[in-house]
């Protein structure tokens, strides 16, 4: 078995090095009383955090050693082997036709000491949130490695492998521009969020307050927090920009998308850099997303579903991270279907044949706004009661009112959001069934357009309440073919019927 | 396709389960009340005894609209599965897809001589819950022969 390269054990010494400097000086700080600042620079704690720093990374030290001496990869005809563990060992074996994504990954430290990640993944639930094969080598061995495993995936044999990007044309490009209104459009969202919450409150708060004081003095009291809240509201879009930016450029750099005989690559990252190759076969649907303020401008992205990957945070043990299952982060949507050509021409989207029922949203007046009156009503009347009780506030001259006014205003406000949610959800819904696909729109602020093959529908679920069974609405909750973590579609508010075209694509 | 109804004790099951957990709110009500009256707390026990009554009451009555509303059947082709008592949902299931069988049996389950079956695909699972110990398992090896026959005929479709 070939070991993992040198180089990896001075870059988990360098990162032991910090990890453990700063834990213990956060540990021996908070548990230290009545710390000065001048007895952090004292001898003894120098000397004792010194001992005890030393002793620490010592045993990490050993431990480190240990890894990189057991652990080890063997790249056989029919599978690849992968061994490591010091305490806990594992040995995992994984055939190249049981592969689902291949993934490689490099960040600045490991850049520095010439190092990158190759992770393996088959799928499995058994490791839904961990790749079965990690691998750690020289970063021109890792790129050869990853080439040959696809070879042997694909069962293509090439004389000497190739950098991707030798032989394909870059599919997308995520320019500066792009990046901008990536980046502007996420904080427009933000600030949107942010000015409805404090439009809420404000008129809550204002109403609340007429009401018990009974004085026109309300409106001004509510002039004079506008203001200085509004300003806020204007300094954390800004922030939240100007990082947005930089996290686009850090995250995004260098966006690349490749296709080929062995599948599609996707190439990004600075600190990080990411290299995912995902087979076309595993590819189980596309989907093209929206939120309120890129159908206001007419953009969207395209994300892919595969069985494998993982959408765990960044780090050595996962195979990706958020960004790993976006095919587009960024395009107009008029121009979807050309690129959807071009990188993967089955699963263009369909337009929707069948749409919602038009009065099933109408059904929610009928259902929600009594539910949430009675519960908001008896929890907020509660919570008022223990806080009149414990002395918090004093409420006997104008209890009633208040506990009206705030019961009244929680429950319309939420029963309005429910509402303009299944209105959207009325607006965006609808289901196309071709020969082979399914398109199935849905979602209310986000719309999503989800494009399913035939072959990867598992099971369907028709749901339905009394109400809307009169109206003869249905919802459909599509199961398809994918990892653990997502694997439903729901469609709403369709008819009966429908229940039949799409059994017929089931048993296909 | 005709519709099969869950045996009778499946309802006493899930009565006596819901009936262990009424027991337990109303022992942590009772102790909640005695330590806000011993604080000076009283107004709140007028909330908290009634509020538990209240679901008390929705938990005895649930599982007889939970059996009334639960129904399953199973061919050669697809499992057929029906349950909900506001959000009914309709489930079909074809037989190719099933990836893995397993019964399922809890310590009270076991006091009624029931099992629960899971049909697994691949990315969802599916629960045929309460069904009597013997009818489990034969209803498991049918389903078994069923996918093998489905999976030789998809294979010689495919020939």
């Amino acid at each position: 078995m070939k070991k993992f390269a040198k180089g990896y054990l001075f870059y988990r010494l360098v990162c032991d090095f910090f990890v453990i400097l700063f834990f213990l000086f956060f540990l021996a700080v908070s548990f230290m009383e009545n710390v000065r600042e001048s007895a952090i620079f004292d001898g003894n704690f120098l000397k004792n955090f010194i001992i005890v720093f030393l002793i620490v990374y010592l045993v990490k030290a050993v431990f480190d050693i240990l890894y990189i001496k057991l652990s080890g990869y063997e790249v056989g005809e029919k599978e690849i082997k992968c061994r490591r563990g010091v305490l806990y060992r594992k040995l995992s074996v994984l055939e190249y036709s049981k592969i689902h994504a291949i993934n490689k990954k490099q960040n600045i430290l490991q850049r520095l000491f010439n190092i990158a990640v190759l992770t393996i993944d088959s799928g499995s639930a058994n490791t839904g949130y961990s790749a079965e094969i990690f691998i750690v080598d020289k970063s021109d061995a890792v790129d050869n490695l990853l080439e040959v495993v696809k070879e042997k995936q694909s069962g293509v044999h090439r004389e000497t492998p190739k950098p991707i990007d030798k032989i394909c044309n870059n599919l997308y490009e995520f320019n500066s521009r792009l990046k901008v209104i990536y980046s502007a459009l996420t904080t427009f969202l933000a600030c949107l969020v942010m000015l409805f919450i404090f439009a809420g409150a404000l008129i809550l708060f204002s109403v609340a307050k007429y009401i018990y004081n009974n004085v026109n003095a309300s409106a001004l009291g509510s002039l004079k927090i506008f203001v200085p809240i509004l300003l806020i509201i204007l300094a954390i879009t800004l922030i939240i920009f100007v990082f947005g930016l930089i996290g686009a450029h850090l995250r995004y750099f260098k966006f690349k998308l490749y296709k080929n005989e062995n599948g599609i690559t996707i190439s990004y990252g600075l600190l990080s850099r990411n290299t995912d190759t995902f087979s076309l076969k595993r590819i189980k649907s596309v989907i093209i997303k929206q939120n309120l303020i890129q159908r206001l401008f007419g953009f969207c992205s395209v994300n892919l579903e595969v069985v494998g990957l993982t959408y765990g945070k960044d780090s050595e043990q996962n195979s990706g991270n958020n960004a790993s299952g976006v095919l587009i982060p960024l395009c107009k949507l008029k121009d979807v279907n050309q690129k959807l050509q071009q990188i993967l021409p089955d699963y263009l989207p369909s337009a929707p044949a069948i749409k919602p029922k038009k009065l099933a949203p109408f059904l929610i007046l009928k259902t929600i706004l009594p539910i949430t009156v009675l519960v908001i009503s008896t929890v907020v009347g509660g919570v008022l009661l223990t806080l009149q009780k414990l002395g918090a506030i004093n409420l006997t001259n104008g209890f009633f009112g208040i506990y009206f006014a705030l019961c009244f205003g929680v429950a319309l406000l939420l029963t309005l959001l429910i509402f303009i949610v299944s209105l959207l959800e009325k607006q965006n819904g609808g289901l196309a069934v071709d020969n082979g696909k399914i398109t199935v729109y849905s979602g209310g602020f986000t719309k999503k357009c989800h494009v399913i093959l035939s072959d990867n529908f598992i099971a369907l679920d028709k749901f339905t309440t009394p109400l809307h069974k009169k109206l003869g609405a249905y919802s459909y909750l599509i199961h398809f073919y994918t990892n653990t973590l997502s694997n439903v579609v729901t469609v709403k508010y369709l008819n009966g019927d429908t229940e039949s075209m799409l059994y017929n694509q089931l048993n296909k | 396709m005709e519709l099969n109804k869950l045996p009778k004790k499946a309802r006493s099951y899930w009565l006596a389960k819901n009936l262990i957990a009424v027991v337990i709110m109303f022992v942590v009500a009772i102790i909640a009340s005695f330590v806000l009256y011993n604080n000076g707390i009283v107004s709140i026990i007028w909330w908290i005894l009634p509020a538990a009554s209240i679901i008390a009451v929705f938990a005895i009555l649930y599982p007889f609209l939970k059996y009334k509303f639960f129904a399953y059947s199973f061919d050669k082709e697809r499992i057929v599965i029906n349950r909900g008592v506001i959000f009914r949902h309709y489930i079909s299931v074809p037989v190719l897809q099933i990836q893995d069988l397993h019964l399922i049996e809890g310590p009270v389950m076991m006091i009624f001589g029931l099992k629960g079956l899971i049909i697994s695909t691949a990315g969802s699972n599916f629960l045929l819950p309460c069904l009597d110990g013997e009818e489990a398992k034969e209803i498991l090896k049918r389903l078994e022969t069923y996918l093998k026959n489905r999976i030789e005929e998809k294979h010689e479709e495919v020939c």
